[in-house]
């Protein structure tokens, strides 16, 4: 699967437009009984809300990123978790985070969501790991990826621009407890720069002092950042010119709980 | 009489009774604390943990000099092991020492002995700065490698198999070769730069890393007896001009192309290595390193378990960078029944354990060093190590102001003498 798959819109399967297809053909050759346009607009109706509901509840973009990294295996084994489309969304300086889905499986819980510029703002958004002199939106670690030799990098984009370099972060603090402590340990990360001047970020973390039991309902906190880096690839975090913005993040996740209690 | 004679063995018990329920206190480091633990569960312990400040430096010299403590394992570079010698008494540790140190490298010795006294025994060592290694493959394929330079000292890549038959003859060693190098890399054509880049991790910000670097090579070299260092010096004002050479050669072209799938390989990349350093000084051969050592405190009134404490930080010390006798394949032995234990307890698969198993009884130095890489250290490093003792600088800023223009070379030599007399 390459980054533009799970970057589009997922489309309906051709197998379901097929067996809408199909019943109406039959509809239209059924001999000597009318059907009324009323009824088969219901009749269609039915079938659509049924070839619906055998999708998944949404399309879960996490178990689809981390079946992309570690097999299709891992990603059957998410999309069996409890599930929870998210969708918040907040704005820190220049650059709004987005989580869009989250995932609680055997004592770990997996989201992911995507870092966009806000819409007034004349940045260009630059990954953890990845220089002002890489080329913009190539994701570079991955052996996936062939990079045009006329690719631009992120400081030639900026000066094309005119825009200011803006490096990003999103990374899991954990579950707060009700008692305000947070629970967490093992978290891993990624970011992924996108085409389309976004980053995509994932994450992943298990409880620490204890473990994340199954709840219908999570205070997931994310710390989230941006700082301004220089074309030479300065970072300013510094008097006089600090421009770097942080902040604790907390989302509210509240998964279906599958009933087979797993 | 009787009556005395008990009232002093009350007064005994209770004392040893106070004594035992004392803890042993311990500034403590590389995990000897955890290995003390484990072999005696039942004794108390008491760590003593430094403080640090935002900036990174910890308070660990002043709780040693405090002198509140029985053992502690302390770093050659950050201590001042003959000041701390001459305000605390330090035992001599002769005694516990592997083969009592007379095998004990020289240099590694003097640098733990204080009047006549072995007051230290070593644990692990590491370069005072990053090592730099290069790739001999890229060297050669992009025609960079230079015959005609002698071969020098033979670098040993801390925990890494050593690959035998590196060649050095084409490394640089100073900031002048490093320099020299960059500029001929850099006039390569760029499509036979393709797929490669000078250092894949730092693809920019080449003059603050590079300073950086040169700063603390600097201070490592060239620290006096006291771990002063004065940088207003001709000796840093040329090597700072070879730093901006080497960074105006890495800038002339920023746009790094990169191979099939973005492949990008490095002709140079750091490691903590010994002996791959950048010298200041054009034929200086010195290697000089930092090691972590267990010492214990004479006035210690729990002397005994003070010196268990030291015996267990030696559980897991790296003999074989300290003596010159080793018995190889009892270290080897060691080393992978140690990497099993880990993988053991870490719940790798059964498969992975048998592996290592075999590797062990095979003889294998795959997870350990060859002969011939211990015999080349012994050789080419060893004689060559020195332990300087110098201040820690803010250098990672002090370099930043200065590549982002904030500072002139005047300025950053004032900033930097300036930060040494805090």
């Amino acid at each position: 699967m390459t980054q533009n798959d799970w970057r589009a819109a997922y489309p309906l399967p051709e197998r379901l437009e097929g067996r809408v297809a199909r019943v109406l053909a039959g509809l239209e050759e059924a001999p000597a009984r009318r059907f009324p346009l009323r009824a088969a607009a219901a009749a269609l109706a039915i079938l659509l809300t049924l070839g619906g509901a055998a999708l998944a509840v949404f399309e879960s973009r996490t178990a689809e990123l981390l079946g992309r990294f570690y097999g299709e295996e891992t990603k059957r084994e998410l999309l069996s978790g409890d599930l929870a489309e998210v969708g918040q969304s907040v704005r820190l300086g220049d650059a709004v985070y987005t989580l869009d889905d989250a995932i609680y499986k055997d004592g770990t819980v997996y989201a992911s969501g995507v870092i966009r510029p806000a819409e007034d703002a004349n940045v260009v958004l630059l990954a953890e790991d990845y220089s002002v002199n890489d080329p913009a939106g190539y994701l570079l670690f991955y052996g996936e990826e062939e990079i045009p030799d006329d690719a631009p990098t992120y400081a030639e984009l900026a000066q094309e621009r005119g825009a200011k370099i803006l490096h990003v972060d999103a990374i899991a603090n954990g579950v707060l407890e009700e008692n305000g402590e947070l629970n967490a340990s093992s978290i891993g990360y990624d970011v992924l720069p996108q085409r389309d001047g976004t980053v995509r970020f994932f994450f992943e973390f298990e409880g620490g002092e204890s473990e994340i039991v199954r709840a219908e309902k999570y205070e997931v906190s994310v710390y989230i950042a941006n700082w301004e880096v220089t074309p030479e690839g300065e970072w300013l975090r510094e008097e006089p010119e600090n421009t770097w913005l942080y902040e604790d993040w907390t989302v509210t996740v509240e998964p279906q709980m599958k009933e087979d209690g797993k | 009489m009787k009556k005395l004679f008990a009232l002093l063995l009350a007064l005994c018990a209770l004392c040893g009774t106070a004594l035992a329920a004392e803890p042993l206190r311990v500034l403590d480091g590389w995990f000897a604390a955890d290995r003390y633990e484990k072999r005696y569960p039942e004794r108390a312990l008491e760590r003593i943990e430094p403080l640090y400040d935002e900036t990174g430096e910890g308070n660990q010299n002043e709780l040693l000099f405090a002198g509140e403590w029985d053992a502690a394992v302390i770093e050659t570079n950050g201590t001042d092991l003959s000041a701390l010698c001459a305000e605390i008494p330090l035992l001599d540790l002769t005694d516990i020492a592997p083969e009592k140190g007379g095998t004990m490298y020289p240099a590694v010795k003097r640098a733990l002995t204080c009047e006549g006294k072995l007051i230290g025994l070593p644990m692990h060592i590491f370069g005072c700065t990053m090592s730099l290694e290069f790739s001999d493959e890229l060297l050669a394929r992009l025609g960079l490698a230079d015959a005609e330079k002698p071969e020098t000292l033979r670098g040993l890549s801390y925990r890494a198999k050593i690959s035998l038959g590196l060649a050095y003859a084409e490394k640089p060693e100073t900031f002048a070769e490093l320099a020299g190098l960059a500029e001929r890399y850099m006039a390569l054509p760029a499509q036979t730069r393709r797929g490669t880049a000078f250092d894949a991790d730092v693809r920019d910000g080449w003059l603050r890393y590079y300073l950086s670097y040169m700063i603390r090579c600097y201070q490592a070299q060239c620290a006096d007896a006291n771990g002063e260092t004065d940088f207003d010096t001709p000796l840093f004002r040329e090597n700072l001009a070879q730093v901006e050479r080497l960074n105006a050669a890495l800038c002339a072209d920023t746009k790094i192309l990169r191979g099939k799938n973005g492949e990008l390989r490095s002709l140079t990349c750091a490691n903590s290595g010994l002996g791959g350093e950048m010298h200041v000084r054009e034929g200086d051969t010195a290697v000089p390193a930092r090691m972590y050592a267990v010492i214990v405190n004479a006035n210690s009134p729990r002397r005994e378990e003070a010196l268990d404490y030291a015996r267990a930080a030696m559980d897991e010390a790296e003999s074989e960078f300290f003596y010159a006798v080793v018995d190889y394949d009892a270290r080897l032995r060691e080393a992978y029944d140690r990497l099993i234990a880990a993988q053991i307890e870490q719940g790798e698969a059964q498969s992975v354990i048998d592996r290592l198993e075999k590797l062990r009884d095979a003889g294998d130095p795959l997870h350990y060093y060859t002969k011939e890489a211990l015999e080349a250290y012994a050789r080419d490093v060893a004689p060559r190590l020195t332990f300087p003792h110098y201040r820690w600088l803010d250098d990672w800023n002090a370099a930043g102001d200065y590549a982002a223009g904030r500072l002139d070379a005047d300025a950053l030599i004032d900033r930097l003498n300036r930060l040494m007399e805090k």
